[in-house]
């Protein structure tokens, strides 16, 4: 599993449409399941992606499959906690956030290709700045963090869920279903979104 | 792959190539090989002409809507069959797990049946789209894209006024917005059998109660807070300020999902 250089080194001022930058302590991925081929891993503890892997992500663990090509991968998070701090200037704002949104993968656009005697990889990668996305739908979203940040209700540098779920969505897009009125429900729906896999590739995502 | 929500209809996924009023009917095999082309039918969009109800918001204000316009593009039909994708709690039971796609994704599914074009129409009139082709089958739901007025409203993709009355008072207002570029209205609901034998017209409408939950377009709209001093008409558009942007922006999300739009075979 591997965060990219959005979780373990940061999303920089120039990524976000508002200029803030953000930085991750922690973002730790609790993996409920993985199965692949129909062979299924070994369960392990969450996993923090922020923590540095020069590039090669977190092992998870190692399935033995016949040669063959597989695409069948599908994987459940059932908990996501992340901790970090967005700044714009002279201004600061810290995160503490725990999502446990049980979101199923599947039907993803990788396949992991298996080779005699040669052990192959297949990557669960996580996209953070997903999580500040300004719309549920649009194909080319913005980046943004001031939504955010403006629902530090009182004013104490730290934005918190009772914050969050106490603040409306303003003018971020919620798409054709609506039913997402605060920056809780908003921002645990774009938590739903963060799984791909082997880098860019989409997978559905289910309850 | 498909998945079948039967309680729903608000039910659409659309393909990444979806079919145009251009597309090849669906070839089915039957008896001993023989191919049938579904049939395809012609029925005429038209807008629902009568008067727009009244509805009562949650905060007792009866709010009567005098008009609704409406400028879009590209009306498409879906059947029965695909899931609309969501990212709210489900608002039917559902036999199978709610879907979110990624956001970007096209939520696409099986396109059907189309009517293309740009279309500015009013609530209530008597005015007719034109005429859709849709295949024959069991359809569920309907998607369009939003557009933008190139008249009096420049840039605006819809508008709407009325009244709204509380303890004797009576509040004039008037709401304008526009959606993102781009930005698709999907899963209207759209529910009714297509056959080469049944004639119908397809009737666009908008409902200022939302029949489902319920829910009024005004629900929070707290008219005689936001109303002018001077007892002039309430204006609601991106540039209120304060409570009334607030306002604002809570009933543009509401416009601009599906909720209180349904298209009805008659």
């Amino acid at each position: 599993m591997y965060g990219e250089s959005f979780v373990e080194e940061g999303i920089a001022s120039s990524e976000l449409a508002d200029g803030w930058a953000v930085s991750f302590a922690r973002f730790a991925v609790g993996l409920g399941s993985f199965e692949l081929g129909g062979v299924p891993l070994s369960a392990s503890p969450p996993v923090d992606v922020s923590l540095p892997s020069d590039g090669r992500g977190h092992l998870l663990g190692t399935l033995e499959l016949p040669v063959g090509d597989y695409d069948d991968a599908r994987f459940v998070f059932e908990t996501i906690a992340i901790e970090g701090t967005a700044t714009r200037g002279a201004e600061r704002k810290t995160f503490s956030w725990s999502f446990a949104p049980r979101t199923t993968y599947l039907e993803c656009e990788a396949s992991a290709h298996v080779k005699a005697d040669e052990t192959s990889s297949f990557e669960i990668t996580i996209h953070a700045d997903h999580l500040f996305y300004d719309s549920l739908v649009s194909g080319s979203p913005a980046l943004r963090f001031q939504h955010f940040a403006a629902a530090d209700l009182d004013a104490d540098g730290e934005v918190t869920r009772d914050e969050l779920a106490a603040t409306d969505i303003g003018p971020l897009d919620a798409g054709s279903a609506g039913g997402v009125n605060d920056l809780w429900t908003w921002l645990s729906q774009l938590a739903r979104m963060v799984g791909h896999v082997n880098g860019e590739g989409h997978c559905s995502s289910f309850e | 792959m498909l998945r079948h929500d039967l309680t729903s209809p608000r039910l659409i996924v659309r393909l990444r190539e979806p079919l145009r009023p251009a597309f090849l009917g669906v070839v089915v095999a039957a008896g001993c090989g023989d191919a049938i082309e579904t049939p395809r039918v012609d029925l005429p969009v038209r807008v629902d002409p009568t008067p727009l109800l009244p509805s009562m918001s949650d905060l007792g204000y009866v709010v009567e809507t005098d008009l609704v316009h409406l400028d879009f593009e590209d009306l498409e039909f879906s059947m029965a069959g695909d899931f609309h994708v969501r990212f709210t709690p489900p608002r039917f039971p559902s036999l199978i797990s709610t879907a979110w796609a990624h956001p970007g994704h096209l939520q696409d599914g099986e396109i059907t049946g189309a009517l293309s074009g740009h279309f500015a129409l009013d609530w209530p009139s008597d005015a007719r789209l034109g005429m859709a082709t849709l295949l024959a089958g069991q359809y569920a739901s309907a998607n369009l894209t939003f557009a933008y007025d190139s008249g009096p409203q420049l840039g605006a993709t819809g508008w709407l006024h009325g009244r709204a009355t509380r303890d004797g008072a009576t509040y004039p207002f008037e709401i304008v917005y526009s959606a993102p570029q781009g930005r698709d209205l999907v899963g209207i609901p759209c529910e009714g059998d297509v056959t080469p034998e049944r004639e119908a017209d397809l009737v666009m409408q908008f409902l200022p109660t939302d029949p489902y939950e319920q829910d009024s377009l005004y629900d929070g709209l707290d008219f005689a807070a936001l109303a002018p001093d001077d007892g002039g008409t309430l204006r609601l558009d991106d540039r209120a300020e304060g409570l009334a942007l607030e306002a604002f922006y809570r009933v543009q999300r509401t416009l601009l999902s599906h909720d209180h739009y349904r298209i009805a075979f008659e």
